[in-house]
């Protein structure tokens, strides 16, 4: 069990590694970089034989869990009067975030979360998702992002732990980043 | 009496209130894939600068009641990754008019402020009433300038304004407003406040 886990751990590393490696200095806006990451941890999701069960509760708590991350930026931008972006390119982009969110959903709360759960229980699966989450942001973004990133991680492991498949935190992950497009 | 979902529901949007304040120039986006800016667009491309369309204007009008513009004015050029964009509270100008118009428009640089050079385009933001006079109003000091830089790189541009043509250009305080390029502040604009 403990092997699983790390061979996971080194996995996403790897993944996290060829994502900056295919991004170069645009890293964090590249599509075709996002995409080389997201099928890597579907890959090792499929891998590691984890099911994904959808249910209505699940997409319901998922949507109520982006509200909930949304709300700091949604009231930043009501307080700052930020003009709401517009919808050219949102498409395409979207595309790319879905699969690039969901991929991230399915390893870091479904594959990784299973194995480090039968290991060493709910909480330190929670937790472990969450640093993770937070890590591999910080390759495109600093380490500033830190703080926020394992906020909301926790929050998402915490969604997984609650409805028992990591369809609700990939709703919410979705969700909140298809509504970030407008609020920036 | 409070049942434990929505206690879990408490908790974790004070978690991500925590982890927001406790998060330098956050945004939206948690993750993955950030939303790629076009190539800036210059009016005097620099050589070497990839070919693209001209950079574009914007303007937005509000009707004026009681010397104040009634609607809050938000203007943004249409680049994907805007270039420029302005929003103006209501009631942040003055005018005897009947109408104000906030214009932002691209224009090529000159007159290089001393011991710098101005990288990309100058933006010059324009209020106009016809036949009258705009003035700011203290709820002005809430109006929110975004310009974009031409490059991700760090450190980022400093950011200069001038009040006219004529006048020195000072440095302006800013704060940077994306993880990445998009919507970071950058620039030297070249700003008219008022006019008629």
């Amino acid at each position: 069990m403990r092997l699983r886990v790390a061979a996971l751990l080194a996995a996403f590393a790897l993944s996290v590694w060829l994502r900056v490696v295919v991004g170069g200095d645009v890293v964090a806006q590249s599509l075709t970089a996002g995409l080389v990451f997201g099928a890597c941890l579907l890959v090792l999701t499929v891998a590691s034989g984890t099911r994904v069960p959808v249910s209505r509760n699940a997409v319901l708590a998922g949507l109520v869990g982006a509200a909930v991350v949304c709300t700091p930026v949604g009231l930043q931008q009501l307080l700052t009067f930020r003009p709401v972006h517009g919808t050219e390119g949102f498409a395409r982009w979207a595309a790319v975030v879905v699969v690039v969110a969901t991929a991230e959903e399915v390893f870091l709360r479904g594959a990784l979360y299973d194995a480090v759960e039968d290991l060493a229980g709910a909480p330190a699966a929670v937790g472990v998702g969450a640093v993770c989450f937070a890590l591999l942001h910080v390759p495109l973004y600093g380490w500033h992002v830190l703080p926020l990133d394992l906020a909301v991680g926790v929050v998402l492991g915490g969604l997984r732990q609650g409805t028992g498949t990591p369809a609700a935190p990939a709703v919410t992950h979705v969700g909140a980043d298809l509504v970030g497009w407008f609020l920036r | 009496m409070v049942s434990s979902v929505s206690r879990r529901w408490a908790a974790a949007a004070a978690l991500v209130v925590v982890g927001w304040l406790a998060t330098p120039d956050p945004i939206a986006v948690y993750d993955g894939v950030g939303v790629p800016d076009e190539p800036y667009r210059y009016v005097m491309p620099p050589t070497g600068a990839k070919k693209t369309p001209p950079p574009t204007a914007a303007t937005a009008q509000s009707p004026v009641e009681r010397d104040l513009n009634i609607n809050g004015m938000s203007v943004q050029t249409a680049e994907q990754g805007a270039q420029a964009s302005l929003f103006v509270p209501p009631g942040g100008l003055r005018s005897a008019g009947t109408t104000i118009e906030v214009k932002v428009a691209p224009l090529a640089p000159r007159d290089e402020p001393s011991g710098g050079r101005i990288d990309g385009n100058v933006y010059a933001f324009t209020l106009v009433s016809p036949g009258k006079q705009v003035t700011l109003t203290a709820q002005a000091a809430l109006a929110t300038v975004y310009l974009r830089a031409t490059t991700a790189a760090q450190p980022g541009p400093v950011m200069l304004y001038r009040a006219a043509s004529a006048r020195p250009w000072k440095p302006l305080k800013t704060s940077r407003g994306a993880r990445t390029s998009t919507s970071r502040f950058s620039r030297v604009p070249d700003s008219t406040p008022s006019g008629s």
